[in-house]
């Protein structure tokens, strides 16, 4: 089993419990967004609870950092965009062809319209195809601070990410719009919406005297290729560290204590890599 | 009156000269490009005393992670020329073949790649991945990769981007705001 972490972590000094949430899910590849914390004292805090030791596999990436108790050399560097919102690598396994893991943080609702959101989601999408037409396969898995919930243009549009809510519809494959074809991504976060489900309502809450608030939010998501996403075994909204909650007495993502996003963990049935 | 002195170096000299290693790590890369994935070119490096030897083995992940290596070449540890061939096909007329530049390097290895042998193992090699993988193998009708995917920089040209350049525009700060808002 493949246990891969997302966790905005808001800048907030928390890496001791990041390095709890690591240990507790069994966390096998811990990407972090707006880490500010140096990747030594990531590291360092994250072996401090024993067992098989994290590395920081070489990466120009500097904005999202990832992490990995698996070999060191199974996870390799293949893009890292200019403003260093997007990492892709690639992943060797043990008993399946390689995978591409693109990690992502994209521009704010705070000073982006969605016009904007939806350009920076098409030229996320244009950089995965890229490494996908490079690599010659589609076994991608995206994990990401969206900051634009499944619904919105930049995820579902045909020309943007393409992510569709069923993985009968993504098994098609692509969809023709206008004569071209345009790949699918499959979302399982639509599943994950709302308090009939398990876990929290959504990944990020905030709400606001407007006409139109959701409260709760998706904004952080995995997306999956057709190719890979029989893969997946299960994907949760954590709301704890293990040991304390991450979340407020009412409910909510405890910025303070912890992030004002809730990590994003994901399992899929692949035997990786790990140190001898 | 004596004529000026142009250079008497060869016109052989290359500064585009590559190293047995190189050579091996971007053909690996070419097995990986050529199978989707399903077969991985592991170069294992090793050294004796003063010499140097690279063993070109083919991963197959889907197979057990089964590998299987195809030649080795050895060299001095300072200079990677001439270089020493040994395939594992000993019958391959190239198997102690030596290579006094990386062109002629080039010109033997692509022999021995391209032999019915070596071609042999590999589809072999893909059959048994594929017979592991069961749906997820990868379709006949997927379209060509472009040759444009070839020809994609490497990720070390790629990373132009600033390493501790600050935040771009628009990005926001998390720890500023106090009240409820959009995630950052």
């Amino acid at each position: 089993m493949l246990s891969l972490l997302f966790w905005n972590i808001a800048k907030n000094a928390i890496i001791k419990r990041v390095a709890l949430v690591a240990s507790h899910y069994n966390v096998d590849v811990l990407v972090l967004a707006e880490c500010a914390a140096q990747p030594a004292d990531v590291l360092a805090e994250l072996n401090t609870s024993g067992g098989t030791p994290y590395c920081f596999p070489q990466s120009e990436s500097r904005k999202i950092l990832i992490f990995t108790r698996l070999e060191e050399s199974s996870l390799i560097d293949h893009y890292n965009n200019p403003d260093g919102s997007v990492t892709i690598r690639r992943l060797k396994l043990k008993t399946f062809p390689q995978i591409l893991l693109v990690a992502a943080h994209l521009p704010s609702k705070l000073s982006w319209d969605p016009d904007d959101q939806e350009e920076a989601a098409k030229e996320l999408a244009r950089e995965i195809e890229d490494a996908e037409s490079a690599r010659r396969h589609e076994r991608t898995i995206l994990l990401a601070d969206l900051n634009m919930n499944p619904f919105e243009p930049g995820v579902v549009m045909n020309s943007a990410l393409h992510a569709v809510m069923t993985r009968d519809r993504a098994r098609e494959r692509d969809r023709v719009v206008r004569n071209r074809a345009f790949r699918f991504f499959y979302n399982p976060m639509w599943g994950l919406f709302g308090d009939l489900t398990t876990g929290p309502p959504g990944t990020i809450h905030y709400s606001a005297a407007k006409p139109v608030c959701y409260f709760w939010n998706m904004f952080d998501q995995v997306l999956l290729r057709p190719d890979l996403m029989d893969k997946l075994v299960s994907i949760t909204i954590l709301d704890s560290d293990g040991t304390d909650s991450l979340l407020t007495d009412g409910g909510f993502p405890d910025k303070g204590g912890a992030s004002d996003h809730l990590p994003v963990l994901v399992q899929l049935d692949l035997e990786p890599r790990r140190p001898k | 009156m004596t004529k000026p002195l142009g250079s008497l170096w060869s016109d052989s000299i290359r500064v585009t000269a590559r190293s047995p290693l190189t050579i091996l790590r971007l053909q690996a890369d070419y097995l990986e490009k050529t199978t989707k994935g399903l077969l991985e070119g592991l170069i294992d490096s090793d050294s004796n005393g003063n010499r140097m030897k690279h063993s070109f083995q083919v991963v197959a992940p889907a197979a057990d992670g089964y590998r299987k290596e195809l030649l080795s070449v050895t060299h001095d540890r300072q200079l990677p020329y001439p270089a020493t061939f040994l395939t594992a096909n000993s019958a391959d007329p190239r198997s102690t073949a030596v290579a006094d530049t990386d062109l002629e390097f080039v010109e033997i290895l692509e022999a021995i790649l391209s032999s019915p042998w070596v071609t042999r193992v590999i589809l072999a090699l893909i059959a048994r991945s594929n017979e592991g993988l069961g749906a997820a193998a990868p379709r006949e009708d997927e379209p060509p990769a472009t040759e444009a995917g070839d020809e994609r920089p490497t990720p070390e040209a790629q990373l132009q981007g600033p390493i501790d350049g600050a935040e771009s525009e628009g990005t926001g700060d998390s720890g500023a705001a106090a009240t409820d808002r959009p995630g950052v």
